[in-house]
């Protein structure tokens, strides 16, 4: 038995070598085969040929499938699958289905639960080309990442053969919603589904209260109204503050995701830009470093902690429920705090539009565009034009406005819709024009290649500098070193080219500032 | 007359083949081993090569085509100040909630073996917490210590202060907050692993030490705990090795906040690999985890090996 066993052993031993080399075997052969000529990324579509036929996007997009059908290029019954946020749900099934009975195509919903399992699911595909997904509804400043990638379809051809009326004519997009939500270095790369700009909302019952009028004045020798600049916002918000009434002056986000927003609207409407022409950061200079030390004051003496260490959801529920005076957010915490359902503040809710700063008597507002939600057609999917087509369809004027009306997570975008009855149904009218200006005054979050870890670097440092743990100006400088690393990382020059057009998405009071301060000669 | 004659075959024949030794043992040995293969060399050796290359997904090359930077991620991983405050924080967790964790662990074992009424329903309640899913104790802990949660508002009646504590706004209380989860979520496998071991141990040397005497301290101290200790030594391996992994609680209750003050190794390889994308920079901090991680192993189970070699 035991010299049964000692043969056994040597046997074993035997066994692992040759499996050893059978393993050897199989991933020699897997990496011989992996290394094989690929498909050429196809550049986009090639030689434009005339435009689709139709009156309006979504008949241009009925037409264009029809001619792929007629041409054999597509089957009926044909399958698609569109990954997007499980909010978004609402938004596109209904449209799906009526998508579906108008082509005989069958397009389904692929609903995600958490919004960064999308950018992960989407780069596994850039990597693995399972083909399994055709439409990607992502975040705005994630475009770039999916196009270097490889992974989506650049759809400039598209845009001239269907014409989806994102920056002409009567149902244009909010410019500069046009641009950014769409581009990445100057090419169309997605359609814009959106929009995001960030907007506020405070206690219309407490601001209206006589006495309250008059106690402000006794204590600013001004009238109590609306704050414009941020330094009369920080007056109003500490005017607001009454702590042993259980309300706090404001909420506005200084935790680990979204810590960048206030700052960056600050800093912005200072003429700050996050790099020179070089993408050198240029956000320690005296205008960054002054607004976030504001920020900082305002954060660390007039609002609850829960803004350093909470998460989004905190303005959702602490606004509505009557524990601050002042919360920003997306547009959707309007409609969530006049809901009785959700708010004890139902009745009480007033919007106004974002501070800026005063340059030489002009008044420049910067409202951040936070996230928002793009299409974006995958390389790897069954049929580009197809897919390209649906997403036309369901942005465009019509279906948009239905699609948006319902309830989720994607805002309106055509400059039509804030004058629509639904839209004022849905939003409140007072809401939309403050909506729309804050929306032609928006920015966007950074949309460079590895956007994610720009933000992510200058949260973390942010957050620091709201707990107390950095001096601001350390904070930024701390970012500035970290940026700089990721940009010769990633590679200078391409990073300088996406910088240099994604500028241009920059509303044109903040590009005419630019220009007034001397910044970006180029 | 027929003649039998002998049929000729080109080889042994299959049955014969499987009645030697060596190639029944093969036979039975094959298959696990490519599944192995498959499943752990493979992906091993992967991530061994992705961490020589410079390559993130978005370069827009393939991985097998990414540029080699040879040792330079491993560089990178030793020069990069927050992979260390990570690991010392990690270590120093992971020190802290499995003490904790075996001495309330320890105790609630020595308890549980008297006979008391309820012992069979208490003992399921002693085990529930870690039958939760992680995102449920995550998230109660969470809510817990919230500005305006059940503690502060405790704490605020004791105090008579309206003065809460904001427990997520300090490295050491939040760290504090996540250690109180883990501790509450696995002391009930310390206990588990060290009742049964108590259970398992010999009658007949405790009661000839208490015949001759001995305390009952002196008992637990010179006669079972020696008896217990491989016992001991499994359940703070095992444990120690799990809690080193800890991702979740942190995920869910500070983010790793504020700043980089709370986050773990684990969160921040996750940030790298599924956020920044950076995978083979990600890669490489995998491998000297992993080799830091053996290591550390291998020192602490020899003593075990040595005694069982005995």
């Amino acid at each position: 038995m035991g010299k049964g066993l000692e043969r056994l052993q040597l046997t074993r031993r035997e066994a692992l070598k040759s499996a050893a080399a059978a393993g050897g075997l199989v991933l020699g052969s897997s990496l011989i085969a992996a290394c094989q000529p690929q498909a050429t990324r196809a550049p986009s579509p090639q030689s434009p040929v005339a435009r689709v036929a139709g009156a309006t996007p979504e008949e241009r997009a009925l037409n264009g499938i029809k001619a792929l059908k007629d041409a054999g290029k597509l089957k009926g019954g044909e399958t698609f699958t569109i990954m997007h946020h499980s909010g978004q749900r609402n938004n596109i099934v209904p449209a799906l289905e009526e998508w579906n009975r108008l082509t005989g195509l069958n397009f389904v919903s692929a609903a995600v639960g958490a919004e960064p399992d999308i950018y992960t699911k989407a780069l596994n595909e850039a990597v693995v080309r399972t083909g399994n997904f055709d439409i990607f509804l992502t975040f705005v400043n994630w475009i770039a990442d999916m196009a270097e990638a490889g992974l989506i379809v650049d759809l400039t051809d598209f845009y001239s053969r269907y014409d989806p009326e994102v920056d002409h004519g009567p149902n244009a997009y909010v410019p500069p919603l046009d641009r950014f939500t769409t581009t990445y270095k100057g090419r169309r790369y997605a359609v814009g589904a959106d929009d995001d700009a960030f907007s506020c909302f405070y206690r219309k019952d407490l601001m209206n209260a006589p006495e309250e009028a008059k106690r402000f004045e006794d204590k600013y020798g001004r009238k109590l109204a609306l704050p414009t600049t941020w330094k009369e916002f920080d007056e109003w918000v500490a005017f607001f503050d009454r702590p042993d009434q259980g309300i706090r002056g404001a909420h506005m986000y200084a935790e680990r995701y979204f810590a960048y927003t206030a700052w960056a609207s600050r800093f912005v409407s200072r003429g700050g830009a996050y790099f020179n022409d070089n993408m050198d950061p240029t956000i320690s200079t005296p205008e960054g470093v002054s607004a976030l030390e504001e920020q900082v004051r305002l954060v660390r003496t007039h609002m609850l902690p829960e803004a350093v260490t909470g998460d989004w959801t905190v303005a959702y529920s602490r606004f509505p429920q009557g524990a601050v005076f002042f919360a920003w957010a997306w547009p959707s915490l309007g409609k969530f705090s006049e809901d009785p359902k959700n708010s004890k503040i139902a009745g009480k809710v007033g919007a106004m539009a974002v501070p800026g700063t005063t340059h030489n008597g002009q008044l420049v507002r910067a409202v951040p565009h936070v996230v928002g939600w793009s299409f974006s057609v995958s390389r790897y999917g069954k049929n580009t034009e197809a897919a390209y087509a649906f997403i036309q369809w369901f942005t465009g004027p019509k279906t948009g406005l239905d699609a948006i009306a319902r309830v989720g997570t994607l805002d309106l975008f055509r400059k039509p819709w804030f004058d629509a009855e639904v839209m004022k149904k849905a939003y409140g009218a007072e809401l939309l024009p403050i909506l729309l200006e804050g929306t032609q005054n928006a920015f966007p979050d950074i949309s460079l290649r590895g956007a994610n870890e720009y933000l992510d670097k200058l949260n973390l440092n942010l957050q620091q500098a709201f707990a107390g743990k950095k001096a601001p100006a350390q904070a930024l400088k701390d970012t500035e070193a970290e940026w700089q690393k990721t940009t010769d990382r990633l590679g200078r020059l391409g990073q300088v080219e996406a910088w240099r057009s994604e500028r241009q998405g920059y509303p044109a009071t903040i590009r005419d500032l630019w220009k007034k301060l001397g910044k970006f000669p180029s | 007359m027929a003649v039998d004659r002998p049929r000729r075959s080109a080889g042994p024949s299959l049955a014969a083949l499987l009645n030697q030794e060596r190639v029944f043992a093969l036979a039975l040995i094959a298959p696990l081993q490519f599944l192995l293969w498959f499943l752990l060399i493979i992906p091993t050796i992967i991530v061994l090569y992705l961490s020589l290359v410079n390559w993130q997904p978005i370069m827009g090359v393939d991985w097998w085509q990414a540029p080699f930077a040879w040792l330079g991620n491993y560089a990178r991983v030793l020069q990069d100040r927050r992979f260390w405050e990570a690991l010392l924080r990690t270590a120093g967790l992971v020190g802290v909630s499995v003490s904790l964790e075996f001495l309330l662990g320890l105790g609630l074992a020595l308890l549980f073996r008297q006979d008391f009424r309820g012992k069979r329903l208490l003992t399921s309640v002693v085990l529930y917490p870690m039958m939760l899913p992680w995102v449920v104790v995550g998230l109660v802990f969470f809510l817990l210590f919230l500005d305006k949660g059940p503690v502060n508002y405790l704490i605020g009646r004791l105090l008579g202060a309206d003065a809460p504590f904001d427990w997520y706004g300090h490295s050491i209380s939040a760290l504090g907050v996540i250690v109180l989860a883990d501790v509450w979520q696995w002391t009930p496998f310390m206990f588990l692993i060290l009742y049964s071991g108590l259970g398992a141990l010999p009658k007949e040397p405790q009661e000839a030490a208490l015949t001759l005497g001995a305390s009952r301290w002196q008992v637990f101290r010179l006669v079972m705990l020696p008896l217990l200790r491989p016992i001991v030594f499994i359940a703070i391996v095992i444990r120690a090795l799990e809690a080193f992994k800890i991702f979740d609680l942190v995920f869910i209750i500070t983010r790793g906040g504020p700043g980089t003050a709370t986050e773990s190794l684990s969160l921040y390889l996750y940030l790298l690999s599924a956020v920044y994308g950076q995978l083979s920079y990600a890669a490489a901090m995998a491998v000297l985890v992993l080799v830091l991680v053996a290591m550390l192993t291998r020192v602490a189970t020899k003593p075990l090996e040595q005694r069982a070699i005995r």
